[in-house]
Formats: structure tokens, sequence, C-alpha cells
């Protein structure tokens, strides 16, 4: 029971308490990579099914963890390469990173095992998701921790 | 903040503060709101706006994935029911699954996932209604029957 409970609530629980936390706010200007992710993930998983034999590396790159640590790893990428990237941005990143390694890990069920490179490429998809949280965790601390402590954000700019 | 509410709660009558204690939705309440007033005020410390935007991006990505992941699975359950055309249906080696309450719960779920992506970037009051609601019915479908 734990096993399917804590996956929901670190990758479903996370971000839905983060959204009944977020100031009510418009977000501007529009974010357009929200349109990208969902173009990206059917592509991939249409790339999945268009062979007749199940190839076991793309079914575990087109499952919901696959996808879902491919996205954090390049959005990891992004935060980390970026100059203009905010802390926020970098948290963010390995919040949800953090969030999603319980979840991968749940995927290393036995059911699978029989699709060649299918663990593989989960088990890699840990290592590197949890590089990404790393990596974009300490760069967020460490941005964070050089702003000035105490001093109200509109003396600020 | 809940030093206040009582305050105000029992101000007819003092004596009722002795024994008056806000319920336990009522102390929830009042520290989401103290959390939120915290994370997004004007005015606040630049460690806190940075939390609140922190806590927005994550609200905002991580709504954006459960949405796409939500589409995905839809995609693939009309795959495979055959309702994709210029996709035929896989060869299972059984019927697929009947669509049956679980499944309309499912699908339900995923579209509000995408209700509430639209609600975070519209700014839209809902959201924590939305989010509160998709969690519920995640957690009873996952504790009814949990996924394999």
């Amino acid at each position: 029971m734990l096993g399917a409970v804590l996956p929901l609530l670190t990758w479903v629980g996370v971000p839905l308490l983060a959204a009944a936390l977020a100031p009510s706010a418009p977000v501007t200007p529009w974010p357009r990579w929200v349109l990208f992710l969902p173009v990206v993930a059917v592509a991939v998983w249409a790339a999945s099914v268009q062979p007749t034999e199940p190839i076991g590396w793309l079914t575990a790159v087109a499952s919901p963890g696959g996808l879902s640590a491919g996205g954090v790893v390049v959005a990891g990428v992004v935060v980390l390469a970026r100059r203009s990237a905010t802390p926020a941005a970098r948290l963010a990143v390995a919040s949800l990173g953090l969030a999603l390694l319980p979840s991968l890990a749940s995927q290393l069920s036995p059911a699978l095992d029989h699709l060649p490179g299918y663990r593989a490429i989960i088990i890699t998809g840990l290592i590197l998701t949890a590089l990404a949280v790393l990596a974009t965790g300490v760069a967020g601390a460490r941005a964070v921790h050089a702003l000035p402590a105490g001093v109200p954000s509109d003396h600020i700019d | 903040m809940v030093d206040t509410y009582l305050t105000a709660a029992t101000a007819d009558d003092p004596e009722y503060a002795e024994f008056g204690t806000p319920a336990l939705a009522d102390r929830i309440d009042v520290w989401r709101l103290a959390l939120r007033l915290r994370l997004g005020a004007p005015g606040g410390t630049v460690r806190a706006m940075m939390a609140g935007r922190t806590v927005h991006l994550v609200a905002l990505a991580g709504s954006a994935a459960l949405a796409t992941m939500g589409l995905v699975a839809e995609i693939g359950r009309a795959w495979v029911h055959g309702l994709l055309t210029g996709l035929p249906a896989p060869p299972l080696a059984g019927t697929p699954a009947p669509f049956g309450l679980r499944g309309l719960c499912v699908d339900t779920l995923h579209l509000l996932a995408v209700a509430l992506l639209v609600c975070l970037i519209r700014g839209a009051g809902a959201a924590r209604s939305l989010a509160g609601g998709i969690f519920a019915g995640w957690l009873v479908l996952t504790v009814t029957q949990p996924i394999e």
C-alpha cells in the first residue's frame, strides 16, 4: 500500500499542495513552455506505439515516469545553463525532481522486466533525475543564500 | 493569527474563550492563510518572495506535467479501444477493460488537471478547490485499487 500511496503523495501531492498555496495572480507573460510539454509527450508516445513489437527502452521512455524524468532533466539543464534563470526556477526544478524520485522508483516493478532495456532506462532516469535535483538544488540554495536576509523585497531593484 | 481569530470570534463573550477552541478546519485555514501571506505578500522579505515564486513555479510546472500525463493517458486509452482514426488498436491478449465508474473518475481527474493548469495561469481563485478535489480523488482511487 505504501508503495502505491508514496508516489501519489509526492509526484501528485506536491504540485497540488503548491497550487493550493500559490498566490492567485495571473501568470505574465503567458508561459509558452506549457504547450511544449504535451506536444513532446504525445510525439514520444506516438513513436513508442508504432512498432509491432514493443521496444523495452522506448516503452520506458514513453511511460509517465520516463516522460516526467526526461522533462525534469531537460528543465534542469536549461535552468542551469541559462544565466538569466532565477533561483526560484532552479529550486522549483529541484523540488519537482525530488517529488518524482519515489514515483520513478515504484516503476522498477518485476511486471515489466520481460521488456529488454526497460529496467536500464528507468534506473538511468533515476540517476539523472537525482543528479538534476542535486545540481539545481545546490545552485538554487546558493543563490538564495546570497540574497540579503530580512530585507523587504520592495527595497531591492 | 489564531490569537486574533479567537479575540474576534469571542469578543461578545469573553468567558467563552476559556472553553472555546477553533475547529481543526479553522486552524488549517488560518495556517494556510498565514503561509500564503508570508509567501506572496507585498513588502515581504526577498527570501520570502523567492519562496513564493518557487511555490508558484512548482504549482505551474507540476500541474502542467499532470495535465500532460492525463492527456497522454486519454490518448492511450482511446488507442486501446480503437477510437483513434489512422492508428489501429493494438493486438492485446484479452479485451480491454470495460469503461466503468473508475474510468469515468480517472477521465474526470485528468480533465480537472487541465482545468487546474488554466486556473493557475489565469490566477483564478478556484485553483485551491480544484487542487484539493484532484488530490482527494486520486487518493481514493489509489487506496481502493492500488496501481500495480
